[in-house]
C-alpha cells in the first residue's frame, strides 16, 4: 500500500502564477473551492510531524481536507520559491534540511 | 412593559445609578476579577443570563450538574462560578454576609453581597457538564483552573462599561435588543452563533435559516431578521481578530449580501466552553433573552475534537424543547457544486462525487497567504475588510498573535467612579 501524503496547499495568485509560467510548472496548477488555483507540495507522514513541530502554528486539517494549513506566510513564500528554483513540487525534504538548520 | 426573559421572568438590569455608586462602593473590600469573571458579570447585570441575578450557590450547581437545571427547576446547562483562592479569601477576611466591591483593572465594576462560600469537585463538573474529565478538553481545563472556593450572591454593575471602538455599536443588551426588534418589526428572529469571519458557506447558513423561519409567514413586508450574534471572548493564537470578526460580519450587510431589513449584528461576551450539546442548551437560553425566536443549530454545535457525535446537541435541546421560549431551525451544511456552479446545501445537490466543501481551516489558510479566493467562496468586501482589519487592529495579521494579544485594545473597560 502506498504510503499517505499530505499535500501543503499553496494558492496561486497572478503574480505567483506567471513565475510558475516562467518555471514551465503551471501545469502542475490545480482549481480547488470554485476555480482558485492551488499548487500542492506534498508531506509524507514524517515530514508531517516534522513541519508542525517546527511551525506551531500549522495545523493538519484532519476532518475535511487532509492538508497541511496555517503555515506562515513567509514560510509558504519560502516553499514556493524553493519551488520555483527547483521547478519540480518534490523539495520538501531539501526544505526540511534547510529549515531546521 | 415587562420583558419576559428565559424561565419565565422578568429581565431587569442590575446597575446602580451613577449618583449612587461612589458611595455604595465605599469602604468595601476590593476583589479583583479577571475577564472571564469580568465578562459574566456584565452578562448577569444586563439580563443575558436572566434569570440569574449572581453567581451560583451549592444547590444550584448540584442541579446543574445532576439535572441540567437551576435548583427552582428552570433549564440551565452550564454552571456561572466564581472562584477565589483560600488566601485571597484569607487576606480579605472574607465570609458570608459580606458585600465585596469587584474590581476589574482597578476599578470598581460591581458589588457582590457574599450569600454562600463553598467548594466543590471539579472532575465532578467536568463530567457532568463536558462528558469528560480530560484535561485536553477546553472546557475542563477552564474548570481545573478554577481556584479552590466558590463565591455565591447576587451582583450589581456600579458602573456601566465603556466599550470601545469598533465594537460599541455592536453592544446591544437584551433590553435594548428587543426595542430595536421591535422598531424592525420582525416577528421572528433567528441567530446567529459564530466566532468567525464569514465565508459564503456561512452566509449561506444564515439565508437557508432565514429562509426556515419565514416559513408561513406572509412576505408583503420584511418579519424575519438574522441576527448575527458574535461571541467575544478569552482569545487563543490563531483565532481570527475580534475586530476582523464582528466588522466582516457586519460586512455582510453594509455590501448587500444581507439588508438593514434582515440582518443585524451583534456580540456576547462569553468564554467558549466548548461543551457541545450543553453549550447549545446555553446558547438557546442566552438567546432567548435577548429576545430571538429562533436559533442555527448546524452539526457539533460548540463541540471540540471528537467529543461529541454531530447531532447530539440537536438531541438534547430535543429533551427541553417545551420548556425553552425559542425554536431551534436545524443546519444542514453548504459547500461549493462545480457542476451546479453555485452554492448549495448537502441535503439538496446530488452531485456528491463533485462536491467542494468549505473548510476554514483551508479558508484560514488562504486568507494567511493574502491570495483572494472567488467571490463564489468569500465575498471581495469581506476580504478587504479582513486585510484592513490585520493592518489596523491585527499589527499586520487577522489572526491573534502574542503581539495582539499584549497590545490590543480591550473591547471594554471600567470608567472611573464620579465622586
Amino acid at each position: 500500500m502506498a504510503e499517505e501524503r499530505y499535500p501543503i496547499n499553496i494558492w496561486v495568485n497572478e503574480e505567483r502564477y506567471e513565475k510558475l509560467k516562467a518555471a514551465g510548472l503551471a501545469d502542475l496548477c490545480e482549481e480547488m473551492l470554485a476555480g482558485m488555483k492551488v499548487i500542492r507540495v506534498h508531506a509524507d507522514e514524517a515530514q508531517k510531524d516534522a513541519i508542525l513541530r517546527l511551525f506551531p502554528t500549522a495545523k493538519f486539517d484532519s476532518a475535511t481536507t487532509k492538508s497541511i494549513e496555517l503555515l506562515p506566510r513567509e514560510v509558504k513564500d519560502r516553499i514556493f520559491d524553493k519551488v520555483v528554483e527547483r521547478k519540480s513540487v518534490e523539495i520538501l525534504g531539501e526544505f526540511l534540511q534547510e529549515a531546521s538548520r | 412593559m415587562a420583558e419576559i426573559g428565559h424561565g419565565g421572568k422578568e429581565i431587569r438590569e442590575r446597575i446602580l445609578a451613577p449618583e449612587e455608586a461612589a458611595a455604595r462602593v465605599r469602604g468595601l473590600p476590593r476583589v479583583p476579577v479577571r475577564s472571564q469573571i469580568a465578562n459574566e458579570i456584565i452578562d448577569i447585570a444586563y439580563g443575558w443570563f436572566c434569570p440569574l441575578e449572581g453567581f451560583m450557590g451549592k444547590e444550584d450547581v448540584d442541579a446543574v450538574c445532576s439535572r441540567m437545571r437551576l435548583k427552582d427547576g428552570t433549564v440551565w446547562s452550564i454552571p456561572i462560578l466564581f472562584d477565589l483562592s483560600k488566601e485571597e479569601l484569607a487576606d480579605h477576611g472574607i465570609k458570608k454576609g459580606d458585600t465585596l466591591c469587584l474590581t476589574y483593572h482597578d476599578r470598581p465594576m460591581a458589588v457582590m453581597e457574599v450569600r454562600e462560600i463553598y467548594s466543590y469537585d471539579k472532575a465532578a463538573i467536568c463530567q457532568a457538564v463536558y462528558g469528560t474529565t480530560e484535561e485536553k478538553h477546553p472546557g475542563c481545563a477552564r474548570t481545573y483552573a478554577y481556584k479552590d472556593v466558590f463565591l455565591a450572591g447576587p451582583v450589581t454593575l456600579v458602573t456601566r462599561p465603556v466599550i470601545n471602538p469598533p465594537f460599541d455599536p455592536y453592544f446591544i443588551p437584551p433590553l435594548e435588543m428587543r426595542k430595536r426588534f421591535r422598531e424592525k418589526g420582525w416577528q421572528r428572529i433567528v441567530a446567529h452563533q459564530t466566532r468567525n469571519v464569514p465565508h459564503t458557506g456561512h452566509e449561506w447558513l444564515m439565508k437557508g435559516a432565514w429562509f426556515q423561519t419565514y416559513a408561513e409567514l406572509p412576505i408583503e413586508k420584511p418579519l424575519v431578521g438574522v441576527l448575527v450574534n458574535a461571541i467575544i471572548g478569552e482569545k487563543r493564537k490563531g483565532d481570527y481578530i475580534d475586530e476582523a470578526i464582528i466588522l466582516t460580519q457586519d460586512e455582510l450587510r453594509k455590501a448587500g449580501y444581507f439588508g438593514d431589513h434582515n440582518h443585524m449584528t451583534s456580540l456576547t461576551f462569553w468564554d467558549m466552553r466548548y461543551a457541545g450539546p450543553r453549550e447549545a442548551v446555553f446558547h438557546a437560553i442566552l438567546r432567548t433573552n435577548l429576545g430571538l425566536t429562533h436559533h442555527m443549530f448546524g452539526r457539533d454545535h460548540a463541540g471540540v475534537g471528537t467529543y461529541y457525535g454531530p447531532y447530539d446537541a440537536h438531541r438534547l435541546l430535543a429533551t427541553v424543547q417545551d420548556e425553552l421560549a425559542i425554536t431551534p431551525v436545524y443546519s444542514m451544511n453548504w459547500l461549493y457544486c462545480p457542476h451546479c456552479g453555485e452554492i448549495t446545501s448537502e441535503g439538496l445537490c446530488n452531485h456528491r462525487d463533485e462536491w467542494q466543501k468549505f473548510s476554514g481551516t483551508v479558508i484560514r489558510s488562504i486568507v494567511q497567504d493574502g491570495v483572494k479566493p472567488p467571490r463564489l467562496i468569500f465575498r471581495p468586501e469581506v476580504f478587504d475588510l479582513v486585510m484592513e482589519c490585520a493592518e489596523k487592529y491585527g499589527f499586520g495579521s487577522p489572526f491573534v498573535t502574542d503581539e495582539y494579544l499584549a497590545k490590543r485594545t480591550p473591547v471594554f473597560t471600567i470608567p472611573a467612579l464620579e465622586a
